[in-house]
């Protein structure tokens, strides 16, 4: 049965070709519905097959192993000849770096294979459900804005080929990065998702596009240069170069060092400070691209690497550093969000933040910061491709990203608005999982004082930005004409991302006995420290006494009185906004000669207070230095 | 059984307990501006009033608003006296704030809106301190759980003094009395327009004065959970702090947010991570 796990690989690489070679609008549409059904079917398939280390027929796993070697310095020189048509040497000279790092390694080495092609468990299962179905209806989705997209950008001749191939590309490599056992195929297709980035990023080939597209490919291209350093030194310190071996290894110690490489090769993928600006310049690309980076894929193989190597350093001075820094950049984006008037802003700089708490919670020791953490990597996932879709349909509705702009907007275009409402409120209210995770984090982090402290300021700033971000939704504004019109091919992807939002949450017991625990139960199985509360106790029935269904339930019997408070309340009068009796509507306000002016008024966002540079600078000197405590502490 | 009897309990008693505290605020206040003052069941009266007024809004949501901020409260409140995560009641109150901020934006006046986005100032204020008061009680009891709280063999204010200064510093925040009045001014003693509430008005404005009496008592209890040995020093403390607020109510005048964000992130949290970083030490460490 491993061809489901090559078929996951490499169905969307082949439907990338396709659609990249026949430029037809139809032909396009038809294949990525063929493959989004495919890719969902093999998901299901390689999920019921349970774990499993997979090893391939000795010829078949040598031509993979050329193919991808070879595949691999190809890519490094697509890279340095990209560093050098950009006129950036900096890129071309890490490119040239690892490809050289790379050869002599592999040269001296000799003969690096490893008998299971494939390590797949439930923390695969997880990603594998995130990339395979939220992918998947983001591609969907990108069908009909990118239409729209191009309308807008008047093109000769349309240019979807190459971003429906780049999509689908992705989407294949996010599934070898998370199937690969060799952690030299983990490297590699970690590289694809590099390359994959840059050109959406610089989709649109204008002048910004291409600035923002160059330098997420120069911090990635760090990130993957520390990924070949984790490497080497793996190899010469354990002779391990397969991710099962590395989390069997019984000498955690003298894995820290290729430990804390790989690891910050993850802060950069995953945007965390001081790697921050990467994902920020990203938002130029089209909506789906964000939702994309943000949701499925991108940032969440830097969570997921760190995730997975979590159960080798766990419990030591490097495990306590990490967890620091995760929780510095939780706290630092979630501060900046409050800053932002840009909605992609914000969204991106929640995205940084709870990325940040994901790579805290997979440090601290405790049972139940693991649950949250891969809890999250879900529910994430979830909220953050709803919001982007939604967020980017408001855009091309009202021509405008200011959430200033946004007034009146559940009027325009009431299923966006309440669609952004849901996925905003996951990620800020009970019932919903995000803010359960958020609470676990506080409760595990007291044994990590200064991350506790961090976590404690990062969740006071969260409210802020998020109930800003709400009340503009929920805003009235002087415009209320509908916009909106429906288009199935738009809003059925939509629907389905919201539903999963909901069901998600509602399930999260189910989904974490199910998917985290055995998980866990796997990965940490050696760790006494860890597991001291017992692995009995894994099979919790809920969170701490918390129960979803309860408060689902609250919140239906919740609504259902408030309906009928509304019609014992049923207001007889409306009046005007009070404006000490001198308005002439609830926009404006009389003047002189009882002429009406229009006021305008703005959210608050502490601009007068401290600069939002000032804030990105500090946070970034914090974070170089806690990077630098990182490696000065493990090196010997 | 008898937790469904407790539920009832609370949810009748507790807006008396509040209402009546806030006519005995009203009537303290009033004697110290040598004034006579209403009668202590004045709340009462002006609760049945606004109830039987018509329902005058700006906005429907509004209504759904003000009920959200009920319910929260009430929701916070039960939880704490069915002994259950303090965490979790704090973010259940947060909810309440959150759905009264949305109330106010809602409607397109400036000076709800005004007063909206201080109250978010105020939220960013105290939340980190009340979050790291609970941090401070999980390391001396070893739980979240009020329960653990309340069956705590000792007096938690003697590992917690600093703590406890801090809470009731952050208290005159929470309670939106001088000098942190500043997203609505209390009983309207110092500006006409009143703030997040300028927009509410007749039973809605009910619903949220209702809701302000269950988040009385709730944050009265939090000061009596310190004391929580001795029932009887409980209750003297929770009347003493209350006495304080009322009293530090009268004799301040408004201060800025700046201000306000200012002294409360460095001498209530300042105070709270001292007291935090002894409690670790002495328990965690040693």
């Amino acid at each position: 049965m491993e061809y489901i796990y090559l078929a996951l690989i490499f169905v969307p690489i082949i439907a990338a070709a396709f659609v990249y070679l026949f430029n037809n609008n139809t032909f396009r549409k038809a294949i990525v519905f063929l493959m989004s059904a495919v890719l969902v079917v093999l998901m299901v398939f390689a999920i019921l097959q349970g774990d499993r280390e997979v090893k391939l027929s000795h010829s078949l796993s040598v031509a993979l192993e050329y193919l991808i070697t070879f595949a691999d310095y190809f890519l490094l020189a697509v890279i340095f000849l990209i560093g050098i048509k950009l006129r950036n040497n900096l890129i071309s000279l890490l490119a040239a770096l690892q490809f050289v790092f790379m050869f002599v390694f592999e040269f001296r080495a000799g003969k690096l294979e490893v008998e299971s092609v494939f390590y797949v468990d439930h923390l695969t299962f997880i990603m594998l459900m995130l990339i395979n179905v939220i992918g998947v209806l983001i591609s969907i989705f990108a069908l009909s804005y990118m239409d729209e997209h191009e309308k807008h950008l008047h093109l000769e001749k349309s240019r979807q080929n190459v971003f429906f191939g780049v999509i689908m590309l992705f989407l294949g490599a996010m599934n070898g990065l998370v199937l690969s056992n060799n952690i030299l195929w983990v490297y590699f297709f970690w590289e694809i998702t590099t390359l994959c980035s840059f050109l959406l990023i610089s989709h649109d080939q204008n002048e910004e596009s291409i600035k923002n597209a160059t330098r997420a490919l120069l911090l990635n291209s760090v990130g993957g240069l520390s990924f070949v350093l984790g490497i080497i030194f793996m190899y010469y310190k354990s002779g391990a170069i397969s991710l099962s071996e590395i989390i069997k290894s019984q000498d955690s110690a003298i894995l820290m060092i290729p430990v804390a490489f790989l690891a910050l090769a993850g802060f950069t993928k995953s945007a965390q400070f001081p790697f921050q600006s990467w994902l920020l310049g990203a938002m130029v690309a089209p909506t789906p691209v964000s939702a994309l980076l943000h949701s499925s894929t991108m940032v969440k193989a830097g969570v997921y690497l760190i995730l997975r190597l979590s159960p080798v350093y766990i419990d030591t001075w490097l495990s306590n550093i990490i967890a620091v820094l995760g929780a510095f950049t939780f706290v630092a984006a979630a501060l900046l969000a409050i800053f932002q008037t840009n909605a992609k802003r914000i969204l991106a700089y929640s995205t940084i933040s709870n990325l940040g708490l994901i790579i805290a919670l997979s440090s601290i020791a405790n049972v139940y910061s693991i649950y949250a953490a891969a809890l999250l990597i879900i529910l994430h996932g979830v909220s953050k491709a709803l919001l982007f879709l939604c967020v980017g349909s408001i855009e091309q509705g009202i021509g405008s990203r200011n959430i200033e702009d946004m007034d009146g907007i559940k009027y325009k275009m009431p299923l966006a608005a309440y669609l952004t409402l849901l996925g905003s409120i996951s990620m800020l209210l009970l019932p919903f999982g995000v803010l359960i995770t958020k609470w676990i984090a506080i409760e595990v982090s007291t044994q990590n004082i200064v991350a506790m402290l961090e976590i404690i300021f990062g969740s006071a700033f969260t409210v802020v930005f998020w109930t800003k971000f709400i009340g503009k939704i929920l805003s009235d504004g002087k415009d209320t004409k509908r916009i909106e019109y429906f288009e199935a091919l738009r809003h059925l992807p939509l629907m389905a991302i919201s539903i999963f939002v909901i069901i998600v949450s509602a399930f999260m017991v189910q989904f974490t006995n199910v998917f985290v625990v055995p998980f866990f139960k796997s990965a940490f199985a050696r760790f006494s420290g860890v597991s001291s509360r017992g692995l009995k106790e894994l099979y919790i029935k809920d969170f701490f006494g918390f129960n979803p269904f309860v408060f689902f339930g609250i919140l239906v019997v919740g609504i259902v009185t408030g309906v009928i408070l509304y019609r014992l309340l049923r207001p007889k009068r409306y009046v005007r906004v009070y404006m000490s009796c001198e308005n002439d509507d609830n926009f404006s306000f009389r003047a002189e000669k009882d002429k009406p002016v229009e006021f305008e008024f703005k959210n608050y966002y502490f601009d007068t207070l401290v600069r939002e540079n000032n804030i990105t600078l500090i946070s970034n000197i914090i974070s170089i230095a806690l990077i630098a405590i990182m490696f000065g502490v493990i090196l010997k | 059984m008898k937790e469904v009897y407790l539920i009832l309990l609370t949810v009748v008693i507790a807006p008396i307990i509040g209402g009546l505290l806030s006519g005995i605020d009203r009537k303290i206040t009033a004697r110290m501006q040598n004034r006579f003052g209403p009668p202590i069941l004045q709340p009462f009266y002006d609760l049945f009033k606004l109830f039987s007024k018509e329902t005058i809004v700006v906005s429907n949501t509004q209504i759904l608003y003000a009920f959200l901020f009920l319910v929260f409260n009430v929701v916070a409140l039960v939880m704490f006296v069915l002994k259950m995560d303090l965490l979790l009641i704090l973010f259940v109150l947060a909810f309440a704030v959150t759905a009264l901020i949305l109330g106010a934006i809602s409607t397109n006046s400036p000076y709800s809106r005004i007063g909206a986005h201080r109250e978010l100032i105020s939220v960013l204020a105290y939340e980190p301190v009340l979050i790291a008061v609970i941090i401070g009680i999980y390391l001396v009891t070893g739980s979240f759980k009020v329960y653990d709280a309340i069956k705590y063999p000792g007096f938690l204010i003697l590992d917690l003094p600093f703590i406890f200064i801090a809470l009731t510093y952050v208290l005159t925040i929470k309670l939106r009395k001088s000098p942190f009045d500043l997203s609505t001014s209390h009983h309207a003693h110092q500006e006409i327009v009143k703030g997040i509430t300028t927009e509410f008005a007749g039973p809605v404005l009910g619903l949220i004065e209702l809701g302000h009496w269950y988040e009385l008592v709730l944050l009265l209890l939090l000061i009596g959970l310190f004391f929580a040995k001795n029932i009887a020093v409980a209750i003297f403390a929770m009347v003493l702090c209350y006495f304080l607020e009322i009293l530090i109510d009268n004799i301040s005048a408004r201060l800025t947010w700046r201000i306000m964000l200012k002294f409360t992130w460095s001498i209530a949290l300042g105070l709270a991570l001292v007291n935090l970083i002894w409690v670790y030490i002495k328990y965690r460490v040693l």
